[in-house]
């Protein structure tokens, strides 16, 4: 099947939007098994013994359940696919958890309130499951006639409910569990899925106990307290009307804790499912520009699109690929010269290189002293956090980098700090909190910029850069037989500069971050630093011994050379 | 599976075994010069012909080693440093009261070690405690599990990180010890494996008795200063190094794969004006080790801070008792087989991130034998416990199996050209070839049987009207192909009715004919014998005159007498250097711990002859 469009630019987005809605609809198609298995788990009968399985499959309660659970899964998968990132932030600590929740507020809220929504959904429907016992809507047994005050246990329930719901929307951004994790080998789609169930079953079930015993443990001090007050005032008000209060305590009901336990569990096991879901389902490596008539420039739109950062890298990845396997699309590639702006090469690897420049100059700007730094453009944050040199606007809004191509902008206007600039008295008031927020010691605190910051935003699209760096070397090292036209020989050089810069600006970042790699902060960034050396490192040694013969007849810059002797002599 | 017919065997061409006191020079125009008593006319034609000539490198059986740099806090840099084998002080048990250890009176240094060695025991106390407690908790879980189910014990008492169940955990136990037995045991000499590096001429060589790897600097003709050694790295299986990097070296263990990384921190001691690059073994290096496992330690991409020294720790199942590993030509990829279960474990090295790929069984009986990337990269061939021998195509990671074999696959050997494959069975005198008719990622590919080598008695090469005769041939227990793809090398198995397996046989390959219709024509044809340096006379108990009778006359009683043998050069292990530009170079590790590099210089019309 070849797609036909006039814009090859536009044309692999467009491939890509239309691949990704159908990977949506056969994730909500997979998702059918597993409301089904987990309605069924759900629905088990113990004292059945081993038809115990039998009958909860054929259980009406089972469908009604999975029919349920089917629901809050594409729910999740709809949030997933509103929310998900392909770059990572990554650093530990409480403050960058505080920091992501708060980088984009209104995701954030939304996360949050869809799942607590979801969560009390499934309450409903596991409360219509066990009988209800454990979350009673009213105190009084049924006959009694008095003035209705609500359950302790039912008010319980609902407030795990919310717990449930928000502990769990809050630590998917605040540990970026959005963000999605490229698998870095290939395999077939149902082995990928089944290697990540029984990771989801355990973390699901682990974040269930997790909550309910802490809330269980909240609920004991607060709860209790607040529940005995207000019988107190209650029986003040009218002592023979609340004598029922007196019921059995809703704290030490084994009912009531086997009920919380089961719910969130299984509330839990299927937004994990959903979320492994969607993890494999779009990260589903693609083969779009084959798709196309014109495939190369095909590919050259996907590495171009800047307003979709997955269309990018699913272009990105599938450049990889071609470079590492698709050795007739690779020749094709090497040999496509008759175009009017000029090989395709020359345009690939101008993507490439400038992914790892942009990430080159990231790293130099936040290594270098704070002194020649330019100050934070932002007039209203005079105060602003100075402590890396570097203003806070990129990590509340980050942008996605500038195309190769684009024509060098302007001075950037002013970011504004916390979305959009309004207008009037709006802009008044909104301009006096955030100053106020920005000069506050918690403000501060909160929006800092920890050390070595700089060089965690650089990595932000590790995946990316890493797939840059392979393919740019694989198709020079392939340029070697491939290559028929020469037009790979005269950009050896550039390709070499670009990466010896980028591996100096990592060794640097690296050697910054020794002396504090006791701090747990700054682990993460000098980790990922470290093995991004490992990357360019590994991709100069393969085009030394490549080109191990051809060295001299290259007739490098001598400064190029110089730094290409100690990978020549295998001591670098 | 079809059957080609062999053209000739080393009878009929004529080709007769070395006698027992000769030692296998090299090979030139196509035969092999043997020197016996420093004797030869063919030497002298063979140095005419720029043949070269390697000294043997010894081995000794047992080693004690001195670090001259205690092995840090972090796990990593454990080199041991200085002059390579001193005979002193016992440093990779490192327990703090050692018997034999020397006094803290005499020796200042012991004292330190020693009060470093309790500082870092108090500094890791809490992980002391938590290996304790994890102790406990396991022994409780056995108790537990043997009264109640499983899942209601761990209910109770917890579960053990990495493990299904503490009674799963102890049968695992058992069952690693039991298969790590095995492993060694099918190994003899100090020598357990060795790894050539892909572009230099360096070579690690592991020691069995101490754990420790050795690295030899062929073209200086010297030892590298630096010892490798770890108490994680316990146990070797396998080595290899990483291509396309500067000296990095992965080695399988019990504990998993070790990666040690080295990096000369010196200037070379050779002259400015030398056009070679300089070897490690003439610089100073710094090296260390990272434990790579599946799912991190610290959960951070493979790359564990701190490793506290001593302990214990829970190594997850997965990554855990490696018993076959292989690099991808390209660097990038470690595929790991395991001793415990079938699942293959692809590392991306430079990430430190790994992927399963779970295909076979999950049991102990499916564990990997070996593991072996095509030169192109393309493919993945992994043998198995269970008789299956299977072929990936690495794009995908589809797999195609054969498992229709007598018994396991022993070894197996790729040509140059990633389009055919040589291997063995267990107990089998036959030579198998893989074909590949297909350009990657098809699987297309057909099993034959290209010769056999059964056991037979013959006699030796001497001219005079006395010779010998010995049992040569038998099943089959390693083989290997040369880079260049001409000549294929086959050892033979200790437990194959009493023949000389001191002797390496020598095949001519034409992969060719293994493309070509009709099956006219042989892909193997015989070329020759090689033979070891002899044993000391000090090490053969009963002498040559009996193993040799014992070898003629095989029965139940000199079965039994296996270690008349160990006066033989037999070989434990042998392969090609990478790169050797006159044609190929045979490296043989000998049991009676010696290395000798056998040269094979090829001809270009050699085939043609």
């Amino acid at each position: 099947m070849v797609y036909r469009s006039g814009s090859n630019q536009a044309e692999f987005a467009r491939l890509a939007e239309g691949i990704l809605r159908q990977r949506f609809v056969r994730a909500c198609v997979y998702e059918v098994v597993f409301a089904y298995v987990v309605a069924a788990v759900g629905n088990m009968d113990v004292r059945r013994g081993v038809f115990g399985v039998a009958h909860a499959l054929v259980s009406g309660r089972t469908a009604g359940h999975a029919a349920a659970l089917y629901a809050v899964g594409v729910a999740a998968l709809a949030v997933h696919g509103r929310l998900f990132a392909v770059e990572r932030t990554a650093a530990g600590g409480a403050f960058r958890r505080v920091q992501r929740v708060l980088r984009r507020p209104a995701d954030s809220a939304v996360a949050v309130c869809a799942y607590v929504a979801m969560s009390w959904f499934l309450t409903c429907v596991h409360g219509w499951m066990f009988g209800g016992g454990a979350a009673r809507m009213w105190l009084y047994p049924e006959g009694s006639y008095g003035a209705r005050q609500l359950n302790p246990a039912w008010v319980a329930t609902w407030a795990l409910a919310t717990a449930v719901g928000a502990s769990y929307g809050v630590q998917l951004v605040a540990d970026e569990r959005l963000q999605l994790a490229f698998p870095g080998v290939e395999q077939r789609r149902v082995y990928a899925l089944k290697d990540r169930v029984a990771g989801a079953v355990a973390r699901g079930a682990g974040f269930a106990a997790g909550v309910v015993w802490r809330f269980w443990a909240v609920y004991a001090v607060c709860g209790w307290a607040a529940y005995r007050a207000a019988s107190a005032v209650a029986a003040g008000l009218g002592a023979g009307a609340t004598r029922g209060l007196d019921v059995a305590s809703p704290l030490l009901s084994a009912r009531a804790v086997a009920f919380w336990l089961a719910s969130a569990t299984l509330t839990a096991v299927t937004w994990e499912l959903a979320h492994r879901l969607f993890e494999v389902v779009a990260t589903e490596p693609t083969h779009i520009s084959s798709l196309s008539a014109d495939r190369n420039a095909c590919l050259l739109g996907g590495l171009r699109h800047a307003d979709s950062a997955l269309v990018q890298h699913l272009a990105f990845h599938e450049l990889y690929r071609l470079a590492t396997f698709g050795a007739a699309q690779r020749a094709e590639l090497l040999a496509d010269i008759d175009r009017s702006s000029g090989p395709m090469w020359a345009h690939v690897s101008a993507q490439c290189i400038a992914v790892i420049r942009a990430a080159t100059e990231q790293l130099r700007a936040s290594m270098a002293p704070a002194a020649t730094q330019p100050k934070p453009a932002a007039p209203a944050a005079p105060a602003a956090p100075a402590a890396g040199g570097a203003p806070v606007s990129d990590i509340l809004k980050m942008k996605s980098r500038a195309r190769a191509d684009a024509p060098p902008q302007a001075k950037p206007d002013p970011a504004p700090l916390l979305g959009p600039e309004p207008q009037g008295l709006e802009k008044y008031v909104l301009s006096a909190l955030r100053d106020a927020l920005l000069l506050s010691p918690v403000g501060q605190r909160l929006l800092v910029r920890a050390p070595h910051a700089h060089a965690t935003a650089a990595l932000a699209n590790f995946q990316q850069q890493v797939w840059a760096v392979r393919a740019l070397m694989r198709l020079v090292e392939c340029s070697l037989d491939e290559d028929p036209y020469g037009v790979v020989q005269n950009d050896i050089a550039l390709v070499l500069a670009t990466l010896f810069a980028y591996l100096a600006e990592l060794e640097r970042c690296a050697a910054a971050a020794q002396p504090a790699a006791a701090h747990a902060s700054c682990q993460p960034a000098s980790r990922q630093a470290l093995a991004m050396i490992h990357v360019v490192r590994n991709a100069l040694y393969s085009f030394t011994t490549t080109f191990y013969d051809y060295l001299d007849a290259l007739k490098l810059p001598h400064e190029l050379a110089r730094q290409l002797q100690p990978f020549a002599n295998f001591c670098a | 599976m079809s059957t080609y017919r062999v053209a000739a065997t080393f009878e009929e061409r004529g080709i007769r075994p070395p006698s027992k006191d000769s030692v296998t020079v090299g090979e030139s125009d196509l035969k092999f010069i043997h020197l016996r008593n420093g004797e030869d006319v063919g030497l002298l034609q063979y140095v005419r012909n720029g043949g070269i000539a390697f000294p043997h490198i010894m081995v000794p059986e047992s080693l004690q080693l001195r670090s001259a740099t205690k092995p840090s806090r972090h796990g990593g840099d454990a080199t041991t440093g200085g002059q390579s084998i001193i005979r002193k002080q016992t440093v990779g048990s490192g327990a703090p009261n050692n018997p034999e250890a020397p006094n803290g009176a005499s020796d200042a240094n012991s004292a330190f070690a020693t009060a470093v060695s309790h500082a870092l025991w108090l500094w890791n106390a809490k992980h002391h405690a938590s290996a304790f407690v994890a102790h406990m908790q396991t022994q409780a879980l056995l108790k537990a599990e043997s009264w109640f189910p499983a899942s209601l014990a761990q209910a109770v008492f917890g579960h053990v990180p990495g493990t299904a169940s503490a009674a799963r955990t102890d049968a695992m136990e058992v069952e690693e010890a039991e298969g790590h037995r095995n492993m060694l045991t099918k190994t003899e000499g100090p020598i357990s494996c060795i790894a050539w590096h892909p572009h230099r001429s360096l070579v690690a060589i592991a020691h069995r008795a101490t754990d420790t790897i050795f690295l030899y600097d062929l073209a200086h003709d010297s030892w590298c200063p630096n010892i490798l050694q770890n108490v994680y790295m316990q146990g070797i299986t396998s080595m290899a190094w990483q291509p396309n990097c500067g000296y990095a070296l992965a080695v399988g263990s019990t504990n998993g794969a070790c990666l040690w990384s080295m990096l000369p921190t010196s200037h070379s001691q050779q002259p400015a004006d030398s056009l070679e690059a300089p070897g490690l073994s003439t610089m100073q290096f710094s090296a260390w080790m990272t434990l790579m496992s599946f799912p991190p330690l610290d959960k951070a991409h493979g790359f564990p801070a701190r490793l506290p020294l001593q302990d214990k720790l829970t190594f997850y199942r997965s990554a855990s008792s490696v018993s076959a590993l292989a690099f991808s030509p390209c660097g990038q990829w470690l595929a790991t087989g395991h001793q415990t279960h079938g699942h293959l474990t692809l590392w991306d090295v430079a990430l430190g991130s790994a992927t399963p790929i779970r295909r076979v069984g999950g049991g102990s009986r499916h564990s990997a034998l070996q593991v072996g990337f095509s030169p192109n990269g393309r493919y993945l061939v992994s043998t198995h416990a269970n008789g299956q021998m299977r072929l990936w195509e690495t794009e995908s990671w589809t797999s195609r199996v054969w498992s229709d074999f007598k018994a396991n696959v022993s070894k197996f050997a790729w040509s140059p050209d990633s389009r055919s494959l040589f291997f063995a069975t267990v107990g089998s005198s036959e030579i198998y070839a893989l074909a590949l008719y297909k350009a990657p990622p098809s699987l297309e590919a057909e099993v034959t049987v290209v010769s056999s080598f059964e056991a037979h008695a013959t006699a030796t090469s001497d001219d005079c009207e006395d010779a010998e005769r010995i049992r040569v041939g038998g099943a089959i227990k390693s083989l290997a192909l040369d880079p260049k793809g001409q000549r294929l090398v086959v050892g033979f198995d200790d437990d194959s009715a009493s023949a000389d397996i001191s002797l390496l046989a020598i095949y001519l390959v034409n992969t060719d004919t293994l493309f070509r219709a009709g099956g006219d024509s042989s892909a193997l044809m015989p070329l020759g014998y090689i033979r070891g340096p002899s044993w000391g006379k000090q090490h053969t108990p009963d002498g040559d005159k009996a193993a040799t009778e014992s070898a003629l006359k095989p029965d139940k009683a000199s079965a039994k007498k296996k270690r008349v043998r160990l006066g033989l050069p037999i070989p434990s292990w042998f392969g090609f250097a990478p790169n050797f530009e006159p044609g190929a170079l045979l490296t043989v590790a000998w049991a009676n711990g010696k290395l000798s590099f056998v040269p094979m210089l090829f001809n270009s019309s050699a085939f043609t002859k």
